[in-house]
């Protein structure tokens, strides 16, 4: 499938030399083509750099014009009555995206680093988009505010660290078994195929935000990508078991709880990781009381999740089901700590496809301050 | 009725058709690609009254458009206790979506301008909706008793409906021509009048300025909460349950999850809920030629068809569509088209059909120039123009790109087909043609395509030399020229091209190229066939007896206004119109009992 999106395109010869780096960017709801461009070029001239525009304009009579004011721009989906996305124009847009990135690899060269830069509806399709291109698509640039004076010199130092990774990629890839760009951009690669996926996800698929200097992770739909996130109202997860307040060093049991009312839904997955909400990294320790059916994985900035084993998956059990393991308080007062974490009610067919993620981000499951 | 006299089985006319609805049912829903069970069907008689209600309201509406919300809440204003359900998960369907436009003749802004007579504006609407039956001489101007009483109930009851609105806080509106000055109708040529009369309303923001469809559902949504009107999204009418009488008593509707609920209806249920656009089986059944989907709300499959049908309800209007062109590629890639060719940009462009001839007055309006892909050709036995070929060169491209679907300029489109020369550009459709040929039945351009255009190219440069353009008259109607010069084709300013000076839709197109070539294709905004309604908005059956209970408004009965689109709001002034009578004689209607 060729992508239809309009585009904008710069910083590419096929006679020239390779750019370090290309972008792809993605506006937000109400923005276009041009709305990340000068973002990424002050940032990194040197990259090439493919704008797409959502081929939905805000409303046809102003064809993303300023005919009407008001409705000037592009939307990628239209937003349903609770807030999440409509998933006939989100899969239209997922589609679209995903052949664009394609397009931009089959154009601009398999080796050089993709970095997408996004904003707001961008963002949920960047994630759902990538899984595709897991092995391709270094890092997911998650852009808030267009005119924070701090963004350009955030992109650059983010666009280093891909480039850095690159470069040592074709080695570190095969002897660390996990990929460079997991490790430095927004985890955007998951573990090939559905059987590691079953065995327990790769760590940073939490759906945390950027808090400090680490970046953004995903969430599980960066792999299960049939429903965008969150696909209706009736899944639900939840962290259960921990108080208001953290006492140092104290030992908490949690459990963490999906449940979905589908009676085709019959396999079940999670990853939970606690974090400072000041700097970003990690808090605490996971202490698995459960080695069955929990275990816990390291991961960037000292951040540990706890996750589903192959037998944790609770495979042909209905309803929904819930696993316990113990959270040990960070030794100190840290201020105050979020737990992040996704759900996947699985349909139980053996593939990523299919399968609904359920995450609050950008709220967390909980939050946590010091006892005083 | 089914009985037996005299040992001979009596079936009425009815209940043959109610067979024969229930049968096309089971066709039909086959087609549709929902994921919730399919609305129908015939089922076997059962005790209603055995049944558990969720819900016991006077008046239940399907669907949150503008006939949908406009029912409720005329229902409402007339004392009903009402409830409204929505397919969807989101609110508004296409309404939501769309320009927010509604062509009210006769409304309260337009006093003392000097407008049309009731029997003047009553002429026109019959002439255009119906030319083959027009008799001005006759009192009902050569119309059937039903089709002329619908045309008398949309003049007269659409103002009333605004301005009813308008005092319930539920909706307010403005004229349109507050932002752009006033725009001709589409069934007003005034070749000789320079002031078009606009009757086309806007909704009107809180802050005075205008808003479209969004705000339209915005403020009957609002209005929806004010009166404590129930809305249950996601919740698809699944069944129509009439008592022993055949009269409506209730709705069965199905929730994604595949819950079932029960709605008890004492007065009666309105259906506003839209047409039949994704409903591939029914555009193939149904439409005259071949449709390659449209802008209406996925959820737009034709549930009332199917519905009303197994209660022996009379269809039609079946072949007609609000018609716009959509980009061919675009539509066979998205689920509901993200934009529609309203006119196409440019004076340096024409339509050019697989024979490289022009077809159409290029700026026509869009449900019109639509109708021009239907033409078979009975010779090669084909649709000879399946695909239309937008060919521009690179004045347009540059002087008019933004405006859909040509690219901004600066951007790249994929759907935009290049080539330097008229030969290079043909190949190049017909590679692009050839990529698609499962979808299209293999359609290709002609070999003669490259000479022909040439030709045409060359006969069109004429026309634009002229200002007259004598195969097709773009340009001659003032519908043209406004519409091209004040909306889709206004020049992007800074470029160095000069602006045509006897005709502004039509400038000579290059000598040389680049050339390029948007392959367009006919798609619907929604189709607007189903149930006949009467001025009462009561659906009826063969025999046009009212079902009793059963009312219909909007894109998903019979068109009042038939197959023309008169004016901006062409379709959601009868919406207004038919919602709020609908509404109105629900709430009028007896209690019925369930046994």
């Amino acid at each position: 499938m060729r992508s239809l999106l309009v585009h904008r395109e710069s910083g590419y010869h096929p006679s020239a030399t390779r750019p370090p780096g290309v972008f792809v960017t993605l506006h937000g709801a109400g923005g276009d083509v041009s709305e990340l461009v000068s973002l990424c070029e002050m940032a990194r001239p040197d990259f090439a750099l493919r704008a797409a525009q959502a081929a939905r304009p805000r409303n046809p009579m102003a064809s993303g014009s300023s005919l009407c004011p008001g409705y000037e721009g592009f939307i990628w989906f239209r937003v349903q009555e609770d807030g999440r996305p409509d998933p006939a124009t989100f899969e239209d847009s997922r589609r679209e995206v995903e052949a664009f990135l394609r397009d931009t690899l089959d154009r601009i060269g398999p080796h050089v680093p993709l970095v997408v830069v996004a904003r707001e509806q961008g963002v949920e399709l960047a994630r759902a988009a990538a899984s595709a291109l897991r092995d391709a698509v270094a890092g997911v640039f998650e852009v808030t505010d267009v005119m924070d004076p701090e963004g350009v010199a955030r992109l650059a130092h983010f666009c280093d660290a891909i480039v850095m990774g690159a470069e040592v990629r074709p080695t570190r890839v095969r002897a660390a078994g996990v990929t460079v760009a997991a490790l430095i951009a927004s985890a955007l690669l998951c573990v090939q195929g559905a059987q590691a996926t079953s065995s327990g996800p790769q760590a940073g698929l939490s759906g945390a935000p950027e808090i400090g200097s680490v970046p953004a992770e995903m969430t599980c739909t960066s792999c299960h990508a049939t429903y965008p996130l969150n696909p209706d109202a009736l899944g639900k997860v939840e962290l259960l078991g921990l108080p208001d307040a953290y006492a140092p060093g104290q030992h908490y049991t949690l459990s963490f709880r999906i449940s979905h009312p589908d009676a085709a839904i019959t396999r079940w997955g999670f990853q939970v990781t606690a974090i400072q909400k000041i700097s970003g990294q990690g808090a605490g320790e996971f202490v698995v009381t459960d080695p069955q059916n929990t275990q816990r994985v390291g991961g960037l900035a000292h951040r540990e999740y706890v996750e589903h084993t192959l037998p944790g998956t609770a495979m042909g059990k209905p309803g929904g089901t819930s696993w316990s393991f113990d959270w040990i308080a960070p030794g100190r007062d840290v201020g105050e700590i979020v737990f992040y974490g996704s759900g996947n009610a699985s349909n139980m067919d053996g593939s990523k496809e299919g399968d609904r993620i359920y995450n609050p981000t950008p709220a967390p499951l909980a939050t946590m301050r010091a006892a005083p | 009725m089914v009985g037996t006299g005299g040992g001979v089985l009596t079936i009425s006319r009815r209940d043959l058709l109610k067979l024969a609805g229930a049968a096309g049912v089971v066709s039909a829903a086959a087609g549709c690609a929902a994921t919730t069970p399919a609305p129908g069907a015939s089922v076997p008689r059962e005790r209603l009254a055995d049944r558990t209600w969720q819900y016991d309201v006077d008046v239940a509406v399907a669907g949150t458009g503008a006939a949908g919300g406009v029912a409720a809440l005329s229902a409402v204003h007339s004392g009903a206790r009402t409830l409204v359900l929505e397919k969807a998960l989101l609110f508004g369907g296409t309404t939501a979506k769309s320009g927010g436009v509604y062509f009210v003749p006769n409304n309260s802004f337009r006093k003392g301008k000097g407008d049309e007579s009731r029997e003047e504006t009553l002429r026109r609407m019959a002439r255009y909706s119906y030319p083959q039956l027009y008799d001005p001489s006759s009192p009902q101007l050569g119309l059937p008793e039903n089709e002329y009483a619908l045309l008398c109930a949309l003049y007269d009851e659409a103002p009333i409906a605004v301005e009813e609105l308008a005092k319930m806080g539920a909706l307010i509106s403005q004229p349109a021509e507050s932002a752009f000055g006033p725009m001709p109708d589409y069934f007003d040529p005034t070749r000789e009048d320079a002031t078009p009369r606009d009757r086309r309303l806007w909704p009107k923001k809180p802050d005075g300025s205008f808003g479209l469809g969004d705000e339209m559902v915005r403020q009957l949504k609002e209005g929806l909460a004010k009166h404590s009107v129930p809305v249950l999204m996601g919740h698809r009418v699944t069944r129509i349950l009439e008592n022993e009488r055949g009269e409506v008593v209730g709705l069965e509707a199905t929730k994604s999850d595949g819950t079932v609920i029960n709605v008890r209806t004492r007065r009666g249920v309105v259906f506003a809920s839209g047409g039949f656009t994704h409903n591939r089986e029914m555009l193939l059944h149904y439409q005259p030629g071949p449709v390659f989907g449209g802008c209406a709300v996925p959820t737009n499959e034709g549930d009332f068809v199917t519905l009303a049908s197994a209660l022996g309800a009379k269809l039609g209007h079946m072949g007609s569509a609000w018609r716009a062109e959509v980009v061919l590629e675009q539509a066979l890639q998205y689920s509901s088209t993200p934009d529609d060719v309203f006119m196409p940009p440019g004076d340096s462009m024409i339509l050019a059909n697989k024979h490289g001839r022009r077809v159409v007055n290029e700026k026509s309006n869009y449900n019109e120039r639509t109708k021009v892909h239907f033409a078979w050709d009975t010779v090669d036995h084909e649709w000879t123009n399946l695909v239309l070929c937008m060919i521009y060169d690179k004045r347009s491209a540059e002087l008019f790109g933004g405006r859909f679907p040509i690219p901004a300029p600066g951007t790249t489109a994929p759907y935009v087909i290049e080539g330097n020369t008229f030969e290079e550009l043909a190949k190049a459709i017909d590679q692009r043609l050839a990529e698609h040929s499962t979808k299209l039945g293999g359609a290709r351009l002609d070999p003669g395509f490259p000479a022909e255009l040439k030709a045409t190219v060359a006969r069109f440069n004429g026309f634009a030399k002229s200002g007259v353009d004598t195969d097709f008259r773009r340009g001659e109607l003032l519908y043209d020229r406004m519409w091209h010069s004040r909306i889709w084709s206004f020049p992007n300013p800074g470029t160095k091209w000069p602006l045509p000076k006897k005709n502004p839709t039509m400038y000579p197109i290059a000598a040389g190229g680049p050339y390029f070539a948007i392959l367009l294709a006919a798609g619907t905004l929604d189709t607007n066939g189903g149930p006949v309604i009467n001025a009462k908005a009561q659906v009826l059956d063969a025999r046009d007896h009212p079902i009793p209970g059963l009312f219909g408004a909007g894109n998903c009965i019979a068109s009042p206004t038939g197959a023309y689109y008169y004016a901006g709001g062409g379709t959601l002034g009868p919406a207004v119109a038919f919602g709020w009578i609908a509404g109105r004689e629900a709430a009028a209607q007896a209690p019925k009992e369930l046994g």
